[in-house]
């Protein structure tokens, strides 16, 4: 398995209090401004092939009034070191809301080592996700540093098979 | 004649119900709102709002659960505004659309965005 050198920090989430945990310290750490250890897990845990990753500009443009440029950072930094990231209401094991329920079964089964933000924590997260991605609904899924979409977006491109191409390609990158 | 009274009676308290029905049935300010931009701004070939509020009555989206709650919608729209656009700038195009009716508490929306080519009506 891969994930441990996906997921960086070699706890790969299975449990839902280590998952929450994890997310929760790796992205609110950042966001409360303590450079040093958001720095050290950079250098160690950004793959080489991942700097030359470009994030969505579109993700990334337009100033944002409630998305202050730490917080930016530390989600650019976050979708970078991950390569598949679910920003969802609630916990991979207990999902609150239908939709990041269905993305959590559509990422369950593809197999792909994957980890989740429960924006429901954190109110400076939730509205600076909607505008980091310009999307105001959550799930919201990015896939290679790149906003993949929504539920109705996973439902479509699992069907597709879009979704595992996209995922292949992007883990074999 | 008593009779014919009673017969009258019922034909219009049926009438009235009919009417309540409709009244029922009908689309909220919200959904009508949408159905306006939506079909001002995509000039859609074909555009369904279907409120599902009911289902996710309780859920956070829609505490209340109130039947005329407006709070979930299924939006399926095939339009030619969708031509050379992926489904995330598809997607986005419409929650841009609907950014008043987002902020006015719409909590999801399901959403079906096809080309005339795409959903085979071209």
């Amino acid at each position: 398995m891969q994930s441990a050198a996906i997921v960086g920090t070699g706890a790969p989430c299975v449990a839902a209090t280590s998952q929450q945990h994890l997310c929760r310290s790796k992205l609110v750490t950042q966001l409360r401004g303590r450079p040093s250890v958001a720095g050290q897990r950079r250098t160690l845990l950004l793959r080489p092939q991942a700097l030359g990753q470009a994030p969505d500009p579109a993700a990334v443009a337009g100033p944002g009034a409630g998305l202050s440029p730490e917080l930016r950072l530390a989600i650019e930094q976050f979708i970078t070191e991950n390569k598949v990231v679910a920003f969802i209401k609630g916990t991979k094991q207990f999902p609150q809301c239908g939709f990041s329920n269905t993305v959590v079964q559509i990422l369950n089964s593809t197999g792909v080592p994957y980890v989740t933000v429960n924006v429901l924590e954190d109110d400076l997260l939730r509205g600076g996700m909607k505008e980091f991605s310009q999307w105001p609904t959550f799930p919201q899924v990015y896939i290679g540093a790149e906003f993949f979409g929504g539920a109705d977006i996973m439902i479509a491109s699992y069907t597709s098979g879009e979704l595992s191409e996209t995922l292949e390609a992007t883990m074999n990158a | 004649m008593l009779r014919l009274a009673q017969a009258r009676l019922l034909h219009m308290s049926a009438a009235a119900a009919a009417a309540g029905g409709g009244a029922a049935a009908k689309a909220g300010p919200i959904a009508t709102s949408m159905q306006l931009k939506l079909t001002e701004a995509l000039q859609p070939v074909s555009l369904s709002i279907q409120n599902d509020s009911h289902k996710h009555a309780g859920h956070s989206g829609n505490p209340s659960g109130a039947p005329d709650a407006e709070t979930h919608f299924k939006v399926d729209v095939v339009s030619a505004a969708f031509e050379g656009k992926n489904p995330v700038q598809r997607h986005r195009l419409v929650y841009q659309l609907l950014a008043a009716e987002i902020e006015a508490g719409v909590h999801a929306l399901a959403l079906k965005t096809k080309t005339p080519a795409e959903a085979g009506t071209a």
